[in-house]
């Protein structure tokens, strides 16, 4: 038998367990939120890098809603190379950064994508087309400087993501969007080795 | 060294509280200034925020530096401490209420006037915006449409497709466009039916084709079965902002439609008008959006900034308030030092308040105590010579019955060391004290029976030997005052009865002297007749019985006589005092010749100084002294089968001659020690007068020398006597 006490105990161990649970999942949570990239292919030549991939992006209702508020939207694609050593941490050779902006066009009642390296600069007539020019299959070519690759046998890794930059939203945003998982936009690491 | 740390010590802190000042100061002028431009606050926020999250930061620790003071002050009771809260936490609540209002105000008001403002300038813009693009376009579209209307009738009209071409180039000629092409069906490329277009860069090569949008835009409108013309702003890459319009073109010969796009640059006035409208509608839509934002940035802003001011509040009455206390703490700390008998310590001064004056009152309280301390003391001191010089014995015995306070008279009187009474009970003296007892014990049971006077005599024995003493006790109690005292003035009246004593026996002796004497002298006369005048023929018993008798009586008028001699002896002794100075150790050796030369069980041993100076004195008296002495040793000893006697002389600086007499008798038993010198008091019944050491005594005395006796550690009899080489004496 049990008594009142022992339920109320037995309640709050089940209380703590449960808290116990949840910060473990908050902690070891996938850090994917709508952003996936659908194919990834990596070559490398000599100290030249080509990375190719293609995104399947989705935005929440509030960050469609910012954006047709003329609140650009930056989807940043950033690339990292390290070189391995052996005995050392590896060391971080490259950090390729690609933004993509996209914007509410109020002249041409569309959506407008300009990416920084200024190969796209296209106003579309729906967010999807323009989502989908921004995830579309695209290659970058990354070349490692020569001071960092005078190695002929050195090796390499990397990692890719995609993901919405929040840190390019209006700062009176950033107070709010910092603790709202719906501006979450991150398709996570995509590791590779070469 | 530890000056340069002491500076740096006091610069420090003045250094760091400027420093906070300065960013709390700049942070709510910082914060107040971009409140007045939405863009400087948007561009600042993060900068603002930093600077609030700083202040806040220095702030807490400041106060929380402050409330650790207070608590180490609360729990060493440091005066002021209480007050010091006490007015914090007043503060504290006065201050949370205030902001807390003015907080609410503020936040209603903010909220209110964001949403307020934002809405009017939303309606404003969203208003002239979509009026002005409307009215644009709409201007456009109805001008184009106008200029076009015969060639889009003749279009309609058309059969020989070959004329298509030229009424197309004709058309775009006319309202010189920059392309014109006509459709059969515009979301087809083959459906191109003629195109013309004005330059011939790569583009135009391929007429352009209308976008979903506009060939949706068609229909839109409450009459679906007639399409109407529709226009749209485009981009084309390095040509700027255009102007697309898709006009139906409604066959004759069947109902169906083909389309007249048209494709015309805006100019550079029309563009930046463009560009303006677009940017108006931007800001509009974001406002919108930015509206809650705002609100929520204001609004922690305006958080932070009361809570700054909160505790910039809070941390600047602590300083108020410690600065408020510190008086009181000084005041605290000088009553506590002044109560520990420190009269030396002044306050500072530091404000010219009521505090202050206060502190100056304090200050010259002190003085007058300390002035008043100096005379008490001074006459204490005064007090204490006197009563360390009375040659009476003094003791204070304060209500707990204990020695407060004992002269050195006392002390010596009581043969005690002062240190060891005073401060002792009359109980615990008793016990370290016992001969004590006898004069101790009346003073407590006076004491504690609450008598205001009492006195008495006692006698006690001391290592001095027994003395006589007078005590009176006197109650003490100031006016009006609980404190009860008690004062002892003792007395050794010893030697006074002493004198008094021989004083008396002095006078029965020369009276009771001659009037023994006096018949004593017929009494043996007679006696000797009787002898001569008895008869020979008695028989031999009675002639024997006869005999014995005689004897007897002869015996006993020879004790009295003998008795009668020393009496007035003694009673005679002042009156005939000769002085001259002689050679003291001849003087015993002759008293040792004249009465042990071949007595062989007496042995004498001198142990005399060699070249010791002549004594003044008379040499008969010193010499019956001498004799004395000896006889009474001799006499003591006669049972000791060897009788020892040492004698010995020493010269004592300055100006004194010791004499000490010691055998190997019995010595004194304690009745003679506590009397030794009083008339008949004698160890020998049968023979002596015991009047010996009493003349002895006498004579010394008359001499100014003294004379004691006690019991040799080894055994024996010790007598002592100390004579003055030149002395004065004024014949009794």
């Amino acid at each position: 038998m049990i008594g009142l006490g022992s339920e109320r105990m037995l309640a709050r161990k089940k209380k703590t367990s449960l808290a116990v649970i949840v910060l473990a999942a908050l902690l070891y949570a996938p850090t994917t939120f709508g952003f996936s990239i659908t194919f990834f292919d990596a070559t490398r030549q000599g100290s030249e890098f080509r990375i190719t991939m293609a995104a399947d992006l989705s935005l929440t209702e509030n960050v469609i809603e910012a954006l047709q508020s003329n609140i650009d939207i930056a989807i940043r694609v950033q690339v990292k190379i390290y070189r391995i050593r052996e005995n050392f941490w590896d060391d971080l050779v490259v950090d390729t950064k690609i933004d993509y902006t996209l914007s509410n066009s109020n002249i041409f009642r569309g959506y407008s994508v300009r990416s920084s390296d200024r190969k796209l600069d296209r106003v579309y007539d729906s967010l999807s087309a323009a989502l989908d020019a921004v995830g579309s299959e695209r290659t970058y070519k990354i070349v490692v400087p020569e001071k960092q690759s005078d190695e002929s046998d050195a090796r390499y890794r990397g990692k890719c993501r995609i993901f919405l930059d929040r840190s390019k939203l209006p700062s009176l945003v950033s107070t709010t969007v910092y603790f709202n998982n719906s501006w979450k936009r991150n398709s996570g690491w995509i590791e590779f080795e070469l | 060294m530890s000056e340069i740390r002491s500076r740096v010590e006091q610069i420090v802190p003045l250094v760091l509280t400027f420093a906070a000042m300065a960013t709390v100061l700049l942070t709510l002028v910082f914060s107040a200034v971009s409140t007045f431009s939405l863009e400087y606050f948007e561009d600042n926020l993060a900068f603002i925020y930093l600077l609030n999250a700083i202040s806040i930061v220095v702030l807490g620790t400041f106060i929380a530096i402050y409330i650790r003071r207070f608590w180490v002050r609360l729990k060493a009771r440091v005066a002021g401490t209480h007050l010091a809260i006490r007015f914090l936490r007043t503060f504290a609540v006065v201050a949370l209420l205030s902001l807390g209002v003015i907080y609410c105000f503020t936040y209603f008001s903010i909220r209110g006037l964001i949403s307020g403002w934002v809405e009017k300038q939303v309606k404003d813009t969203v208003s002239e915006a979509s009026q002005l693009q409307k009215s644009f376009l709409d201007v456009f579209k109805e001008r184009i449409v106008l200029d076009l209307t015969e060639y889009v009738e003749q279009l309609k009209t058309t059969d020989n497709v070959d004329d298509i071409p030229r009424i197309v180039f004709d058309a775009r000629i006319s309202g010189d466009f920059e392309e014109i092409t006509y459709f059969s069906d515009p979301g087809s490329p083959t459906g191109i039916l003629a195109s013309s277009a004005e330059s011939l860069r790569v583009e135009s090569l391929v007429p352009l084709n209308p976008s979903n949008k506009l060939i949706g835009g068609m229909l839109s409108g409450e009459d679906k079965l007639n399409k109407k013309p529709t226009i749209e702003i485009f981009n084309l890459a390095d040509e700027g902002l255009m102007l697309r319009l898709l006009i139906p073109v409604r066959r004759v010969d069947s109902s169906s439609y083909h389309y007249l796009q048209v494709i015309q640059k805006l100019s550079k006035s029309s563009e930046n008008l463009a560009e303006q409208i677009s940017a108006v509608e931007a800001r509009y839509n974001r406002l919108i959006f930015l509206r809650k934002p705002i609100q929520i940035n204001f609004l922690l802003t305006l958080t932070l900034i009361m809570l700054v001011v909160l505790l910039f509040s809070i941390w600047i009455v602590m300083k108020v308030s410690n600065r408020l206390v510190q008086p009181i703490q000084a005041l605290s700390e000088g009553t506590r030092e002044v109560a520990a008998g420190n009269y030396e310590r002044l306050l500072p001064v530091t404000t010219k308040d009521d505090l202050g004056g206060l502190v100056e009152s304090f200050n010259n309280m002190t003085k007058k105590i300390k002035t008043s301390q100096e005379k008490i003391e001074e006459q204490r001191s005064f007090l204490e010579v006197v009563l360390q010089n009375l040659s009476s014995g003094v003791i204070f015995i304060d209500n707990t019955t204990s020695a407060s306070s004992i002269n050195l008279a006392a002390a010596s009187i009581l043969d005690i060391s002062v240190e060891r009474f005073k401060n002792r009970s009359l109980e615990g003296a008793i016990k370290s004290y016992p001969q004590l007892e006898p004069l101790l014990s009346p003073i407590q049971n006076g004491i504690l029976a609450d008598q205001n006077e009492w006195n008495g005599s006692v006698a006690i024995n001391s290592e001095q030997g027994a003395k006589i003493l007078t005590y009176s006790a006197t109650r003490i109690q100031a006016e009006k005052k609980e404190l009860v005292s008690y004062v002892v003035v003792i007395e050794d009246i010893t030697d006074l009865v002493q004198a008094q004593r021989f004083e008396a026996w002095t006078e029965v002796a020369k009276k009771y002297s001659h009037e023994l004497l006096n018949p004593l002298q017929p009494i043996r006369l007679a006696v000797d007749r009787i002898k001569v005048k008895t008869d020979t023929n008695l028989s031999d018993d009675v002639s024997r019985t006869l005999e014995r008798a005689f004897k007897a009586i002869d015996r006993q008028l020879d004790a009295l006589i003998r008795i009668a001699k020393s009496m007035k002896e003694y009673a005679n002794l002042p009156e005939d005092f000769y002085v001259e100075p002689f050679d003291i150790n001849e003087l015993i050796s002759d008293s040792i010749i004249f009465h042990f030369d071949g007595d062989d069980r007496v042995q004498v041993e001198k142990d005399f100084a060699p070249d010791l100076p002549p004594i003044k004195a008379d040499p008969s008296l010193m010499l019956q002294v001498m004799n004395n002495v000896l006889i009474n040793a001799r006499d003591a000893g006669r049972d000791c089968e060897k009788l020892i006697i040492r004698i010995e002389t020493k010269f004592i600086e300055p100006d004194s001659i010791k004499l000490k007499f010691v055998d190997n008798g019995p010595g004194f038993n304690q009745t003679m020690l506590d009397n030794a010198f009083g008339l008949f008091e004698s160890t020998k019944p049968d023979k002596g007068s015991g009047l010996g050491l009493s003349i002895v005594k006498k004579i010394i005395d008359e001499h100014g020398g003294e004379i004691e006796v006690a019991n040799n550690p080894d055994g024996g009899a010790e007598i002592t006597i100390m004579l003055k080489l030149g002395h004065s004496y004024v014949s009794g």
